[in-house]
């Protein structure tokens, strides 16, 4: 009974973790019809910056920790300033391929920094998230009770802005037709930086709390990870951030339970989440709590 | 015939006569790279077909470049490789019954182009009817890393992640630019064809192709299916040029080198597509320097780098989307004549 | 006459300019990927072994040139860096790589175009089986499984067993099948093998069933990161069991992301600085000055590799690679490590060193000599 307890509680971690990265990705999404390849690579870089900021200039864990979510932050609008913005009239592929380029270019930027190389680095934790408490059989990490919590209060945050904010509007306005929106006087180029700006921060946030759970900092540490996420908001339909969450927890839970009910399949757990992810987009494009797009003619 | 045809037909004859003497005398290290050119040139002279000409964006060629390389080589690798190399889970039937010597290797190709055609058909059949754009890439995507998940583990066929050694190494340039020069030929007809236009109008609008009373979802599936043809072969011949694989070769890395010779040779354009993938194998060995001198791994930041450039100021690439002719070749000899001349007065 | 004395002038002086001509030995190391850590070390230990004089920079009267590529941990880089290196820099032999997947990518090329490639830490049998110009400076991986699994049953009592198995490296996989015949053939049972991939950073499902089973022992033979973030995990779940790894594990990232988790891991290893003796003393002991920190085993055995290219060339009296390979054969020399024996398949008889982590340092625990490997493989009926 534990080990179910157990495994659901690692689920749930995992699984926030995942979210808080699905949610930048499906904003992206929503608003610019853009799959974010490089948002995998962000999140990977917020774990680097606070390894440079502790380990370098000897600053004091949560202060690196804010300063990072603001460096990736201003990062992700500086992307989308220099290598988004110029293809915003060009055809998608060419965005997409774009995408791909800074993709393999944050990860391989990591790789030649002096400070940071190809060899793997250890991520500074504080001990509040590393603390174990104990509740019977069961182990509970500081960070398993954590994620969630501030995944929630990220959620929550994040639905204030799109929802009660006037840059949320026009972010939802965006959101639905971007062409109408510019003719209404809204500042495109405005809302999209804030978005980028948001979503990236998001992602920040969760590659800090990800290094917490796994300390290991490493060039390709947001790939399988930006992945799932971006499977997460599929499943959960792209374009909504509630989705995204669900998503997350869903696909974290599905994770954790596969390998754990069928261990000698573990090899496949990639595998397994590509078909996942492909049957969504095959059969419910939409996700579970998305609306079925309707296709102009 | 036509003065271009006399033109290619020469043409197709020096290049003969050139592989002929450079497969025994070609300094070595030039030569290699001369046939990892032909083979990164036809694996993207497929992918255009699919990216550029079709407009359907696969990002999957990894996929099915790793299937026609492990098929070449169980059909290649000799008996005694097959009982060594596999050292646990013993090479499962048939592959662990026969090997093909040297009058085989056509075959063993085929075979891989084969087998990438039939999971080309596992994929495109369900993506290419339902996805566009964005999904349609990322499901040739995912279904390109399940194919490398399942090398790693499909231990009795491919040794897993131990990969195979010793195949035997067949492919020389007589093997590579030939199959080039076959298939770069097919896709040029395909492109010129009725056959070609209609994928080209597919890519314009699909919605219009289609009502024109073209089946779009049939033309695409030929497409994808010519595009995994020519990813297997050139994986066969990629195993049998390096003469050691594993599932780590065939990384969506591989899918990123296409992408950046397709765009780089104009997206759509065959003869761009042939061009660019020598220009790229060069180029890889010609920054290795960056690496050695500067810092490991600059290389890739320079061709990320390099890729970001090109989408933003040069998308059109070296050939946008039309092919190479004789014609331009005599426009700039007239241009540069006109201009010497003048110069000269 | 005057002719004559600038003719001899000219032959001298090119006879001279010929002698400089520098003897260049390739370094096919990775520096980027999974085994990054270990080219790292390896190059730091040979620039900081030629500073300090402790290996010859010249022979034969002529300098030695190291030559570097980055094979990046793919096969098909290695396969690349070592056509370069032999048509371009024209290299006469060649150290490297540190992994055997690796190797295993240029091994052909090096055996076609004949010149030796020694690997300092390729532990995967198949990599001498190329051919003979293939050479390692270690042991093998099917004396290291049954090592570890003597070990498991004499020195921790172990009957039951736990492997976890790491399905994206060649090195992992035959190390754990190693390991599990030879604890099967010694009467203990393995009651649970599970896999895991290179860049999994979660292993609570496969750990979670570990405790379920309930094993005396983990087994875990995969690279440093792998084991410190495994390590971790199992002990905050509560898994007590000692947890045995394998050579990949020295590497200071292991104590570094494994933290207090790691106490108490043992591992099967090449080497430890302090059972050094001879030349290999004189090394640990102008690193530890020099760096700080007590040295690796991957560093010396690219040192090794090093001082067994330079003997072969001195017994060869020639910097031609057929004969650098034959002297190679016949080797016998003492090294950082210890003495060394070359075999002519290539596969040197070496010692196994068991170590321990205990207050964040390596400490040296129990040797066992090369010797007892043959044993355990015979009592297993090989």
């Amino acid at each position: 009974m534990a080990t179910y307890v157990q495994q659901i509680l690692n689920g749930v971690t995992l699984g926030s973790l995942y979210a808080l990265i699905a949610i930048g990705y499906t904003m992206v999404y929503g608003i610019l019809r853009l799959i974010n390849f490089a948002h995998g690579d962000i999140f990977m870089w917020a774990g680097y910056w606070v390894f440079f900021l502790v380990v370098l200039f000897h600053l004091p864990w949560w202060i690196s920790a804010i300063c990072a979510v603001v460096i990736v932050g201003l990062m992700g609008v500086a992307i989308e300033r220099v290598a988004y913005r110029p293809l915003r009239e060009a055809p998608r592929i060419s965005l997409l391929i774009t995408a791909i380029g800074v993709s393999f270019l944050l990860e391989n930027l990591i790789i030649v920094l002096p400070w940071a190389g190809g060899r793997q680095k250890s991520y500074p934790t504080p001990s509040l998230m590393t603390q174990i408490y104990t509740a019977g059989n069961v182990r509970i990490q500081g960070v398993t009770i954590w994620v969630p919590v501030i995944a929630a209060a990220c959620l929550l945050g994040l639905i204030f802005l799109v929802y009660r904010t006037k840059v949320g509007r026009a972010m939802r306005a965006i959101a639905t037709d971007i062409e109408t929106t510019a003719l209404m006087g809204a500042d495109i180029n405005r809302v999209i930086s804030y978005t980028f700006l948001v979503g990236s921060a998001l992602a920040a946030v969760g590659g800090i709390l990800w290094g917490c759970r796994y300390p290991r900092l490493q060039w390709d540490l947001g790939i399988m990870p930006g992945w799932r996420a971006f499977t997460a908001a599929v499943i959960g339909g792209i374009g909504n951030i509630v989705g995204a969450m669900l998503g997350g927890f869903l696909l974290g839970l599905a994770e954790i339970l596969i390998v754990a009910f069928l261990p000698g399949l573990s090899g496949f757990r990639d595998a397994f989440i590509f078909a996942i992810l492909i049957f969504f987009l095959l059969f419910r494009p939409t996700g579970i709590l998305g609306k079925p797009m309707k296709e102009k003619v | 015939m036509r003065p271009n045809r006399i033109l290619t037909l020469l043409a197709l004859l020096g290049l003969a006569v050139f592989i002929w003497w450079a497969d025994a005398n070609l300094d070595r290290f030039i030569w290699r790279v001369l046939n990892f050119g032909a083979i990164y040139a036809l694996a993207a002279v497929g992918y255009t077909m699919i990216n550029g000409v079709t407009g359907q964006f696969s990002l999957g060629p990894h996929g099915f470049m790793l299937l026609g390389g492990y098929l070449t080589t169980l059909f290649m690798l000799p008996l005694y490789q097959k009982k060594v190399v596999w050292l646990f889970t013993p090479l499962s039937w048939p592959f662990n019954q026969f090997t093909l010597p040297y009058s085989g290797f056509i075959l063993a190709l085929l075979a891989g182009g084969i087998l990438a055609v039939l999971a080309s058909l596992v994929v495109g059949i369900p993506a290419l009817r339902a996805l566009r754009g964005d999904y349609l890439a990322i499901a040739t995507f995912g279904f390109g890393e399940i194919l490398y998940v399942s090398a790693c583990n499909f231990m009795g066929l491919t040794n897993g992640p131990m990969g195979i050694k010793g195949i035997p190494q067949y492919t020389d340039l007589k093997w590579s630019v030939g199959a080039l020069v076959i298939l770069t030929y097919a896709a040029v007809r395909l492109k010129n064809s009725s056959f070609g236009r209609a994928l080209r109008a597919i890519r314009e609008d699909e919605l219009a192709a289609e009502s024109m009373g073209i089946n779009v979802f049939r033309h695409k599936l030929l497409a994808f299916m010519f595009s995994a043809f020519c990813a297997g072969v050139s994986g066969g011949l990629m195993a049998t040029l390096i003469g050691t694989i594993t599932p780590d070769l065939f990384r969506f890395f591989m899918t990123f080198y296409l992408l950046m010779i397709i765009v780089l040779g104009g997206l759509g354009s065959i003869s761009g597509a042939v061009v660019a993938g020598f220009i790229f194998a060069a180029i890889f060995e010609a920054l290795r320097f960056v690496d050695t001198a500067v810092v490991p791994g600059m290389r890739m930041v320079v061709f990320s780098v390099l890729l970001i450039l090109v989408m933003l100021f040069f998308r059109r690439g070296l050939f946008g989307r039309e092919e190479f002719t004789w014609d331009w070749i005599f426009q700039g000899v007239k241009r540069a004549w006109r201009w010497a001349w003048a110069k000269m007065s | 006459m005057r002719k004559a004395l600038a003719l001899i002038v000219v032959v001298l002086a090119g006879a001279f300019a010929l002698a400089q001509e520098p003897i260049k030995i390739g370094c096919l190391l990775e520096f980027t990927g999974a085994c990054a850590a270990y080219g790292q070390m390896a190059r730091d230990a040979l620039e900081f072994a030629r500073e300090a004089g402790i290996v010859p920079t010249e022979v034969l009267g002529r300098p030695i040139q190291l030559v570097y590529f980055d094979a990046r941990t793919d096969p098909v880089e290695a396969a690349n860096g070592a056509t370069r290196l032999i048509q371009v820099e024209k290299v006469v032999a060649i150290i490297g790589t540190m992994c055997s997947g690796v190797y295993l990518g240029a091994a052909e090329i090096v055996q076609k175009a004949g010149v030796p490639m020694i690997g300092p830490t390729t532990t995967n049998p198949l990599t001498t089986q190329v051919g003979d110009y293939c050479f390692r400076a270690c042991f093998k991986d099917d004396d290291q499984g049954p090592v570890a699994a003597a070990l498991a049953r004499d020195y921790f009592g172990a009957k039951t067993a736990a492997v976890v198995i790491d399905v994206a490296q060649a090195y992992c996989v035959g190390l754990g099948k190693y390991f599990s015949e030879a604890f099967e053939a010694l009467g203990g049972k393995v009651v649970a093998t599970l896999y895991c991939r290179s860049g999994d950073v979660d292993y609570t499902a496969q750990l979670t069933e570990i405790q379920r089973v309930n094993p005396d022992i983990i087994y875990t033979p995969n690279y440093y990161t792998e084991v410190a973030m495994m390590a971790r995990q199992a002990r905050d779940l509560g898994l007590k069991q000692p947890i045995l790894g394998a050579d990949g594990c020295f590497a200071p990232e292991l104590i570094q992301i494994g933290g207090a988790a790691v106490e108490g891991i043992h591992f099967t290893t090449f080497w430890h600085p302090a059972q050094a003796t001879g030349i290999g003393l004189l090394y640990a002991e102008k690193y530890k000055e020099r760096f700080g920190h007590e040295a690796d085993a991957f560093g010396a055995l690219a040192v090794d590799c090093y001082l067994l290219i330079v003997d072969a060339i001195k017994r060869a009296g020639s910097a031609d690679p057929k004969a650098i390979k034959e002297a190679l054969q016949t080797a016998d020399l003492e090294v950082v490590t210890g003495r060394t024996i070359m075999t002519p398949e290539g596969n040197p008889i070496k010692d196994f060193y068991f170590l321990k982590v205990e207050n964040g340092q390596f400490v040296f625990a129990t040797m066992i000599p090369a010797s007892r490997a043959a044993e355990i493989k015979a009592l297993m009926g090989k």
